[in-house]
Parts: C-alpha cells; structure tokens; sequence
C-alpha cells in the first residue's frame, strides 16, 4: 500500500488550523487516506478530531497510506499540505 | 499549578446569539476567576483565531481557543448550550463548547490539552456523558478523569 513519511512543517504542530487545512485536503482526494505515527493507530484523515488527537507537533514524523487508483497523487497533495508552514504569516494559535 | 477547569469555569445553560456571544460569555467566567486580565483584549485574540478557520467540528462540538497575552494561567472553560450555536461546522451548531485559553509564550500545553479532548470527543460515550451531566461538578469530574489523566 502507498505510504508516505512526512515531517510537519507547522510550527504549531498538526492541531487547529493546520489540521483543518489538511482534513479538507484530504476530504478533497479520490481515495481515502489515513495518517498514523510512529507506534499509533492509523486514523481517518478526514476526520478532524481524529487529525488532533494525533496530537502530531512541528518537525514531527507522520505517515500517510492511501490506496487504489490516484493513491499517489493523493499522497503528493497531502504531503505539500502538511510540510507548508501555516503559521508563518499569522499568530500561532 | 492551578487546575485548568473547575466548577465555576462550566456554564451549563450557555446561551448567545452567535459563536463571539457564547464564547464571550464563558471568557467573562475567566475573567472572574482571574485567569484572563482583559476582556475585551482576550475576545478580540479569540476573534482573531475565530475568523482565520471557525472551530466547529463535526459532532455539536465548538472549541474556540487563543494563546494570548492576557491570560494568566491554561485554562479550560466548557458550555453546554440547549439551543446550539454556530461554531461554522459542516453539519451544524455546536451544544458542547470549550473554550481554551493559553497564556502568550507558553508552551505546547495547551495543543497538548486540545488533542487529549478531541481523542476523548471522538468517543460518542464521552459526549453523551458530557450532555447527560448534571452538574457543573460532574462536568469537572468528567473531564479530569478522561481527558487530563489521560
């Protein structure tokens, strides 16, 4: 299966904000896709509490898996969300 | 370190017309329990927040939240509202509302908090519990046990 490995660029980390950007994102692909760390449960990647409760922090490893036609171009959308900054023009949150 | 919600940072009949309203009157408990300094400057950081992304998610949920200058102290406030408000989520208004307020130059604490909550919120058992409360003590009680000792 397709995966992924994707360091968080939002300083952040994957919460608020930048996990909304990235749930829409990933409700906007062809195939679903889920995100997990390192010894944690995959989740759903368009759930946004599912997203926080990764609680994934800036610099942090995530891992996305994807599957069947599209999966990777779904992959190399996701992974631009998730390395973008989403703080830099904006207050931390 | 101070505990980050008690009872009198519960509202459990929280009204509002809108999501700056409902949010608006839960700061005001934090005002009261000398966690916020500024009012008014705490609200506007919320707003600020508010208006980049709503922070309504699916599930009746509102978790409107600002590190901010004029906090004292993580806090953690939470309304229960009858009526629901619009916290901008897809699929409706939100009658559970926490409202997390950070101090400015704090650390990760409370994306720490916010996380620990919505891997609770994710669990129908935990809202159903946090509706079904009936008091300000339970609510507490609750929330300590599943999403702090977590």
């Amino acid at each position: 299966m397709p995966q992924r490995r994707v360091t968080v660029g939002s300083r952040v980390g994957l919460h608020a904000r930048p996990a909304a950007l990235f749930v829409q994102a990933a409700a906007a692909q062809d195939v679903p896709v889920t995100i997990g760390k390192d010894g944690v449960e995959p989740v759903d990647a368009r759930s946004i509490l599912s997203v926080i409760g990764l609680d994934a922090k800036g610099g942090e490893e995530v891992v996305l898996h994807a599957e069947g036609e599209g999966a990777e171009a779904a992959l190399d959308a996701l992974e631009t969300v998730l390395e973008t900054d989403h703080d830099t023009s904006e207050k931390p949150t | 370190m101070t505990d980050l919600i008690n009872a009198d940072l519960v509202d459990l009949d929280l009204t509002g017309e809108d999501r700056y309203e409902a949010t608006a009157l839960l700061a005001e408990r934090l005002v009261e329990a000398g966690r916020v300094t500024d009012l008014d400057g705490f609200l506007a950081d919320v707003r600020a927040r508010e208006e980049q992304m709503p922070t309504g998610l699916e599930g009746g949920i509102g978790i409107p939240h600002a590190r901010s200058a004029h906090v004292t102290a993580p806090t953690l406030a939470f309304g229960r509202s009858t009526e629901g408000v619009d916290f901008g989520a897809a699929d409706g208004p939100a009658d559970l509302v926490f409202l997390i307020a950070a101090p400015e130059g704090g650390g990760s604490e409370h994306m720490t908090i916010l996380a620990s909550l919505a891997r609770r919120l994710v669990h129908k058992e935990f809202k159903d519990a946090l509706r079904a409360a009936p008091d300000a003590d339970a609510v507490v009680a609750l929330i300590k046990k599943e999403v702090l000792e977590q």
